[in-house]
């Protein structure tokens, strides 16, 4: 059982990471981003072509997959959200659904649906606990979590960015009259959301079956653990991310019977929202 | 909705009529065939200037038949690439040597969409697109679906697998390779035939139709055989993780685990070996080259039965120098081979459909393919009546020094 548990908890650092990325975008734009794990996908691919297939030094490969994915997440904003800002929420989230639908045709083109070998950026024998070899890429993905985490804590409540990013979150009409500039604030949260969306499937893309849709699966849970945090909270999505990846673990251990895991998940996101519609940690701006 | 609802609707009455119009066709076909046979023509059929009746998808230079895949489905960019490789290397080989008495063979691409409604759509299309007869080369619901509206019109085709309660009821579809539920039995009896003393089994199937029927006549098979399974788990698509089922079976001491999944299968071995877990890994539905590649090592010793031959044969080196010769830069892996495969099948049918091919001399020459080899396939066998063409399927381990699948022996035949 503690095998299980302790996998969990890594587990659900993925899915705390991923959730983390999504509340960024939400702050701002009030809108759950539906391409965030695709705009993350082009960006690994971009990081496994230039490291793995040409032979790059892994910080270029690395900060050439990051930037793609912020610039594909700056991209979103500029061409299908901002367009669509005067329209309901709605619309604009089944606009970035688009987006990622549109990744994933190009992806599928591009590097074809067969997954393929992924190298993790550190190697090394891993560190034994209670019967389960923790790998050096699941310690640093906690480590990189755990930093982002206090930066982006610091960047939005010390940061003259941050200032600007919860003043156009709470009002960006008044935002605007005061001198901010929500365009540039908004196009620079969803270059950011992305550039973690990039970093984050860097991280995740040796510890799963690395092919175009080796995001979709994990987004669903970043999904559920950033509902949960209460979409506003950067530590209440990603405690629940690790909550999560560990309740999963258990239910898969204990209930074998298909589909006991899923169901009982949707229930616990049900209750919660039921008892707590603005999730468990929702952060004041 | 309404709009949805009306679209099946007259989609419905369509296939209906064209089944319906399809059956006569065929009716006055088959009657007219014979006069075309009997006249002995000499290949001009379509002219008529012998009293022959025109055969559908044949003229005096051509024979037209239809390949049906998932073109544009999820996987059409991958089967297109194989299609490619495999298929219009056969064929462009073939009509280039003269074709099949004289005629040259034209292949026309039918896209089921990996969807049981695209499957339908997909023998709509056959049936109107002057096709001779059709081989469905790929997926699993739309080409049972496609394969089985094609048995409804009466039409003859060749589909690759299907189900045993398909295969039951057709007369007209003929399975080249064993259908679902063998494929599972027969993986029991080559477990049973190399397991040792005391071994017992796990088996951890994703929870998708084609894999938990394969598994689950696997675990009957094997359970009938007297093997020890301890324990059948089911995964979904897209888990992340798979080390609470593997922890299980390892608890419940599992000496060996088959896997019926098929990406899922790295992640499996990646989450046994986290936890010092080192079973004798088998199964189906995993034995691609793209898998254990993409696997690096961590599938090494795994065994199992595959559809076709492995890459590191004579015929695929064949295959292989044939493709480069006809300027095929795109996939050329096993999946690629196993279309060649495909397209020599279709030639020997063709050929001994004799010269002046009709639906009576097609079913005739199909049902006269006995042991057939091709090197590809497993020996094709329709002579007896059945409409499962092989019985068999080839031994294979992981892994060769590039990660690819290594044949183990000559194909295994059901007993």
């Amino acid at each position: 059982m503690t095998i299980v548990l302790i996998n969990g908890f890594f587990l659900g650092v993925l899915y705390g990471l991923l959730a983390v990325g999504l509340v960024v975008v939400y702050r701002v734009s009030r809108v759950i981003t539906f391409a965030h794990g695709e705009i993350g996908m082009v960006g690994a691919f971009v990081f496994a072509a230039l490291w793995l297939d040409d032979g790059r030094p892994l910080a270029l490969a690395v900060a050439a997959g990051v930037g793609v994915s912020a610039l594909l997440g700056a991209a979103t904003e500029l061409v299908v959200v901002r367009p669509l800002r005067t329209k309901s929420r709605i619309s604009v989230m089944v606009a970035t659904f688009g987006v990622s639908n549109l990744l994933l045709v190009f992806a599928v083109r591009r590097w074809s649906l067969r997954p393929r070998f992924m190298k993790p950026i550190i190697t090394g024998g891993g560190v034994r606990v209670s019967g389960l070899t923790i790998r050096p890429i699941q310690f640093l993905t906690f480590g990189v979590s755990v930093f982002l985490l206090l930066a982006l804590g610091l960047l939005i409540a010390r940061s003259s960015f941050g200032l600007r990013l919860r003043a156009t979150a709470l009002d960006p009409i008044a935002a605007a009259e005061a001198g901010v500039n929500v365009n540039l604030v908004s196009l620079g949260s969803w270059a950011l959301a992305g550039a973690l969306a990039g970093l984050s499937a860097i991280l995740v893309s040796s510890q799963v079956v690395f092919s175009v849709f080796f995001m979709t699966g994990l987004m669903l849970r970043a999904l559920v653990a950033a509902l949960l945090g209460g979409l506003t909270s950067i530590t209440g999505a990603f405690g629940a991310g690790v909550a999560l990846g560990v309740t999963e673990g258990y239910l898969g251990y204990q209930f074998l019977a298909p589909g006991v895991v899923e169901l009982t998940l949707a229930l616990i996101v049900l209750v919660v929202l039921a008892l707590r519609p603005r999730g468990l940690l929702a952060a004041e701006y | 909705m309404k709009m949805n609802r009306l679209v099946r609707l007259v989609l419905i009455i369509s296939a209906f009529a064209l089944i319906a119009t399809a059956c006569g066709d065929d009716d006055s076909a088959d009657s007219d065939d014979g006069a075309s046979v009997d006249s002995g023509g000499d290949g001009s059929s379509e002219d008529g200037d012998d009293g022959a009746v025109p055969v559908e998808g044949i003229s005096e230079d051509s024979i037209t038949v239809s390949v049906v895949a998932g073109f544009s489905g999820l996987f059409g960019e991958v089967i297109q690439g194989i299609y490619v490789s495999g298929m219009e290397t056969w064929v462009e080989e073939l009509n280039a040597s003269g074709g099949i008495n004289g005629r040259q063979v034209n292949l026309l691409q039918v896209d089921h969409k990996e969807t049981p409604d695209g499957g339908v759509a997909a023998c709509q299309e056959v049936l109107s697109n002057g096709s001779f007869t059709a081989v469905l080369v790929q997926g699993t619901e739309a080409q049972a679906a496609a394969s089985d509206c094609l048995n409804s019109a009466g039409f003859t085709n060749l589909v690759w697998t299907a189900s045993d309660s398909f295969i039951d009821s057709w007369e007209h579809s003929y399975s080249v390779f064993p259908t679902e539920e063998g494929q599972g039995e027969l993986l029991a009896q080559f477990v049973a035939e190399n397991a040792a003393a005391g071994d017992s089994i796990g088996v951890i199937e994703l929870n998708v139709p084609v894999y938990t029927r394969i598994g689950d006549a696997f675990v009957a098979e094997a359970e009938a055989r007297g093997l020890d399974v301890v324990d059948v788990l089911t995964v979904e698509v897209g888990q992340a993780s798979f080390t609470p089922q593997v922890l299980r079976l390892q608890e419940a001491g599992a000496s060996t685990v088959a896997i019926f999944v098929t990406n899922e299968a790295i992640q499996i071995a990646s989450d046994a070996a986290a936890i010092d877990y080192s079973p004798a890994f088998t199964g189906a539905l995993f034995e691609f080259d793209f898998v254990t590649q993409a696997a690096a090592g961590l599938l090494e010793g795994a065994s199992g039965l595959r559809l076709n031959a492995t890459i590191d044969t004579s015929e695929y080196a064949d295959f292989q120098a044939l493709a480069q010769k006809h300027d095929r830069s795109g996939a050329l892996d096993g999946e690629a081979f196993l279309y060649y495969g495909y397209g020599l099948l279709l030639e020997e049918v063709l050929s001994q459909a004799g010269d002046s091919p009709t639906s009576d001399s097609l079913v005739a020459a199909i049902e006269s393919l006995d042991g057939f080899e091709t090197g590809v396939l497993p020996p094709i066998t329709w002579s007896g009546g059945g409409l499962v063409g092989s019985n068999a399927m080839f031994p294979t381990v992981c892994c060769s020094p590039d990660n690819t699948w290594s044949a183990s022996g000559p194909p295994i035949s059901g007993e």
